[in-house]
């Protein structure tokens, strides 16, 4: 090989056929030895990595004291959450697997269909592809039931699991009508699973509502369902014999939607009259690594409608809003986390003019989606300034209106091209949510430093239970940013 | 009137259009004054209930007051002066009436009509510019009395619970020991332990950012080795690492290798490990659970003129490099204008040293007399290792991949272009590869520094007493949270803005020039 060539590439070899694979010797010589410094690094990354894999190996296996964390697994996984209401947890466990099973299910039935439209199939994930796909939270999964004492945690995990797949797979096979009903009854599950931990209350009465009055509104804009209205309904108020023009249908429609949301609003709030407050666990007893994942989805879910408002106003031509949004965007990506936590935790309340003080973990979480929102602004707007100028005016030479333009040609193409960027994000916002062991949250982190605050582990297996907790944040994020370069992938960001 | 655009065959001729009844521009009449009665009678309602009310702030009642008239005159304004323009009103447009209006025809049409051409004066509810401006006001309205009321709430808080409202508490006593501040007593004020706080928030952050670029650089580069154990080991550490949450890392540091680790104790029964240089009783090390020490240098008498001397050395080198660049453009001989300064620089301090008798010397660590403490030498805490170290490494693993990323990011015929023309591997990477990168790689690499310096903040974790550190402390003490607060984010934020400008500068100048 001459240096006029460029040599060549390790990934090469992946293109040959495989009657073509080198045999081994020659393909050590070729990218371990090629150069005698690059054997030289060969030999030293091969002793060096042989003496972290003893020492590791020795401590995973011989000498790690593990009783520490099999000790106090209840106290890492839910903290302080009440030991007589576990099972909410595992109702809540069986009820959030039916709901991912329906949405992925659901997710599969609509790729399956696209294939069949476009004549184009995907291949579906085969079982080994699964596993390299989520090995590590596999690993934490395994790792954690391991560790248990007793039997019925395997039991439901992997029950839940099995009820999952099996949602999964039905709604994988339900007609195409099924497929709106199957994310709001997804979206419910995952509301009332919440419910039940927490007891039915006022929050749990917006939410729901929110959700059955999104899916009513767009049940009646539905345009089959008006044109049904339209003509087989004699409108009282007009009292006009000519068939029923575009804009009597819209003047129709928005009546319609105006109605259907005030029903179900009304019919809902009489449920939950009817039902009563049940009881439950309030959130301030939410706690562990638990807490972690409800915190960081609460925040995520509550930061990004704001950042889309803060992306779309740095964005905007009027400059009194365009500074309003920067400067904001810029103080709270230029303080650290920890002074807002700190604020979270001091005076919050001295803000708000609140009689009752709010729980910490209501404040952490209102500082937590302040802090996220200011990042994924920024996220949001690299999405929106992605998309080209020709496209906006595009909008424009067809007679959309500003919002218009925003909500049915910029906004999707801006936030297909940054998803991967919002997840990376996520990653880090669920990173970040180590901090609020500093004050005195008892997330994943701080429910490890409980176990060493009991006499009996107070300078036991320090290193053992930082491990620990570091592989579940590791393990979960891992997974996560391997999911976010797949969907990089699959969406050819940057290549189109 | 009439354009090409109208298509649609529209009523070109305005005086062909029927003219509209005087009932119903009655009913617009009606519709008017009744909003502006409506809109009368309830400001003054308002204004009434507002002046009874007892205001002790003239700021609030200003604020109120815009609040409560800046609607209502806008409406009122919008009715007069719409009808005193263009001869339309918001009453004409609720009956479905409209103007038309061009500087010179005016018309009263019968309905809205799509089809009719747009006036050539819109009404001001309907004015680009208007709209534009009465959002900008209402937004910065809106904005500035949330602020207000938030700000109102902590005042009245603030004298509920008897806090003081003003800095003067910057001048107290701070009245607890900060760890390793053998310069801060006591009895010093505020000011001082926030801003020892202060230079160890930047000693921390300025050798964070050193190990993580060297780190950095080093791993991202090993990322793109040809050998195969070295890629993937420099990967296994980028996907280790950057998947863990900081405040992890530091405590697995400050707690798992430093405190319960295998170091020796440090106290008066149980000396450290010292390292000693061979053939002498000093040490050039001292290693412990809790102190690490290094040689450093001490500073003798004429330091200071020493230090006058490297800045002109360092000017003598720089003109060295213009010449050289200059002689360069001109001759085409090569520059070597590193090489050139470098050694400029090199002989005039080894000349000033010299002629100086040492101006500097070695001062080794050593255990004092009660084997408490290292005298001598450069010694920090373990919490300041674990810092560093910890923050270090994370970051490193975020600049591999930014430094990975960038060298992928440079075309491919950049590196096909250099082959064409003969170049060595080396040259290759330092001529073509890297200046390019470079340019990607910067932008990135400053947002990751400035995180670095806000995780500093972190180091409150191993009791690192940063900036953050002495915050908390002093408002455990009793000093008004707010204010200290303001002041730490004031701090964060110049930090912030200065080292993401003078970055930004440097970034500037090696982006390329386009016209």
């Amino acid at each position: 090989m001459t240096a006029t060539h460029p040599p060549s590439d390790s990934g090469q070899q992946k293109n040959l056929p495989p009657d073509m694979r080198l045999p081994p010797a020659v393909w050590a010589r070729k990218n371990l030895f090629n150069t005698w410094y690059n054997g030289v690094a060969t030999v030293v990354a091969v002793v060096v990595g042989a003496i972290l894999v003893y020492y590791g190996g020795r401590f995973v296996f011989v000498t790690g004291q593990w009783e520490a964390v099999r000790k106090n697994l209840t106290l890492l996984m839910v903290g302080i959450f009440p030991r007589d209401e576990l099972w909410r947890l595992v109702v809540q466990m069986y009820l959030v697997a039916t709901a991912l099973g329906l949405a992925w299910g659901t997710v599969t039935a609509r790729s399956q269909d696209r294939a069949e439209d476009t004549g184009v199939f995907a291949r579906l994930p085969s079982p080994i592809d699964l596993l390299r796909r989520y090995w590590a939270i596999l690993l934490l999964l395994a790792f954690i039931l391991g560790l248990t004492r007793t039997i019925w945690p395997t039991l439901f995990t992997l029950s839940a699991v099995a009820v999952g797949l099996g949602v999964r797979s039905i709604a994988a096979h339900l007609p195409r009508s099924a497929r709106r009903p199957c994310w709001y009854a997804a979206a419910f599950m995952g509301i009332v699973s919440f419910q039940v931990v927490s007891g039915a209350n006022g929050s749990a009465w917006w939410w729901t509502s929110g959700l059955f009055a999104f899916a009513a509104f767009k049940f009646a804009s539905a345009r089959d369902f008006t044109r049904l209205l339209g003509t087989s309904m004699v409108w009282p108020i007009s009292g006009r014999s000519r068939p029923f023009t575009a804009k009597d249908l819209a003047r129709i429609k928005r009546v319609v939607q105006i109605l259907a949301v005030v029903a179900v609003v009304v019919v809902v709030r009489v449920a939950y009259s009817l039902i009563g407050e049940t009881s439950g666990v309030s959130w301030d007893k939410w706690s562990g690594l638990y807490l972690t994942l409800v915190a960081s989805g609460a925040a995520i879910t509550l930061s990004f409608p704001l950042s889309l408002l803060l992306a779309m106003g740095r964005r905007s031509s009027l400059p009194a809003v365009r500074w309003l949004c920067v400067a904001y965007i810029e103080i709270f990506r230029g303080i650290p986390f920890i002074c807002l936590l700190l604020v979270a935790k001091t005076f919050i309340d001295f803000f708000l003019d609140v009689d009752t003080p709010l729980s910490l973990i209501t404040r952490t979480i209102i500082a937590f989606t302040i802090f996220s929102s200011a990042y994924l602004a920024e996220v949001v707007r690299g999405g929106l300034q992605a998309v080209p100028r020709g496209q906006i005016e595009a909008g424009q030479a067809i007679g959309l209106q500003p919002p218009g333009v925003m909500r049915l040609i910029v906004l999707p193409q801006a936030l297909r091209a940054v998803i991967p960027a919002m997840v990376g994000q996520f990653i880090s916002l669920f990173k970040d949510s180590s901090l609020f062991a500093i004050i005195s949250v008892v997330e994943f982190f701080r429910a490890r430093e409980l176990i060493h605050s009991q006499q009996e582990f107070s300078t036991l297996a320090i290193a053992e239970t930082l491990v620990f907790v570091a592989f579940g944040y590791w393990a979960l994020s891992y997974t996560m940013s391997k999911e976010s370069q797949r969907l990089e992938r699959h969406l050819g960001v940057g290549e189109r | 009137m009439s354009g090409p655009t109208d298509l649609s065959g529209p009523p070109t001729d305005l005086t062909a259009i029927p003219s509209v009844s005087s009932r119903r521009r009655l009913l617009a009449l009606l519709v008017d004054l009744l909003v502006l009665a409506l809109v009368g009678v309830i400001s003054v309602w308002q204004l009434g209930l507002r002046l009874l009310a007892d205001y002790s702030d003239i700021l609030e009642l200003a604020l109120a007051w815009l609040f409560l008239l800046a609607v209502p005159v806008a409406i009122v304004a919008i009715v007069l002066i719409d009808a005193a323009r263009i001869g339309q009103t918001p009453g004409m447009a609720a009956v479905g009436i409209r103007t038309i209006h061009d500087g010179t025809t005016k018309r009263v049409l019968p309905s809205v009509d799509p089809r009719v051409p747009e006036p050539g004066i819109p009404a001001l509810w309907r004015d680009v510019r208007v709209l534009r401006l009465a959002g900008q006001v209402l937004a910065v309205v809106v904005v500035v009395a949330l602020i207000r009321w938030m700000f109102h709430n902590l005042v009245v808080k603030m004298d509920e619970l008897g806090l003081p409202k003003d800095f003067n508490f910057l001048e107290k006593p701070y009245g607890v020991a900060v760890r390793d501040a053998y310069g801060l007593d006591v009895r010093d004020p505020v000011w001082k332990a926030l801003l020892i706080g202060l230079q160890n928030t930047v000693l921390a952050s300025v050798v964070g950012v050193f190990i993580a670029t060297v780190v950095g650089v080093f791993v991202g580069i090993a990322r793109l080795s040809s050998n195969w154990l070295v890629a993937k080991a420099a990967s296994l550490y980028v996907e280790t690492l950057r998947n863990i949450p900081p405040l992890v890392v530091i405590v697995f540091f400050g707690f798992a290798i430093f405190t319960f680790g295998p170091f020796p104790q440090f106290n008066a029964n149980n000396p450290p490990w010292q390292g000693k240089i061979p053939g002498s009783d000093s040490n050039w090390i001292i290693v412990s659970k809790d102190r690490w020490a290094i040689p450093s240098l001490t500073v003798e008498g004429n330091a200071g003129l020493f230090w006058v001397l490297v800045l002109i050395a360092a000017m003598v080198a720089g003109a060295v490099a213009i010449w050289r660049t200059r002689l360069s453009n001109d001759t085409g001989e090569p520059h070597h204008r590193v090489l050139w300064s470098l050694g400029v620089f090199a002989a005039i301090l080894m000349a000033c040293f010299i002629a100086m008798g040492g101006p500097y010397s070695w001062s080794l660590p050593a255990v004092s007399e009660n084997g408490r403490r290292v005298v001598g030498g450069f010694s920090t805490n373990s919490g300041y290792m674990a810092l560093t170290l910890g923050l270090g490494l994370y970051t490193a693993s975020f600049v591999a991949e930014i430094i990975r990323g960038s060298i992928l990011a440079v075309p491919k015929g950049q590196t096909e272009a250099a082959y064409a023309v003969a170049l060595k591997p080396g040259q290759r990477y330092r001529h073509v590869v890297l200046p390019q990168a470079q340019r990607i790689a910067i932008p990135p690499f400053i947002s990751e520094c400035a995180n670095l310096i806000k995780n500093t903040s972190l180091g409150i974790a191993v009791a690192y007493p940063d900036l953050t550190q002495i915050t908390i402390t002093g408002w455990g003490i009793n000093f008004p949270a707010p204010q200290l607060l303001v002041v730490l984010m004031l701090v964060y934020l110049i930090i912030n803005f200065v080292v993401s400008g003078l970055l930004n500068l440097y970034n500037r100048s090696i982006q390329l020039k386009e016209r």
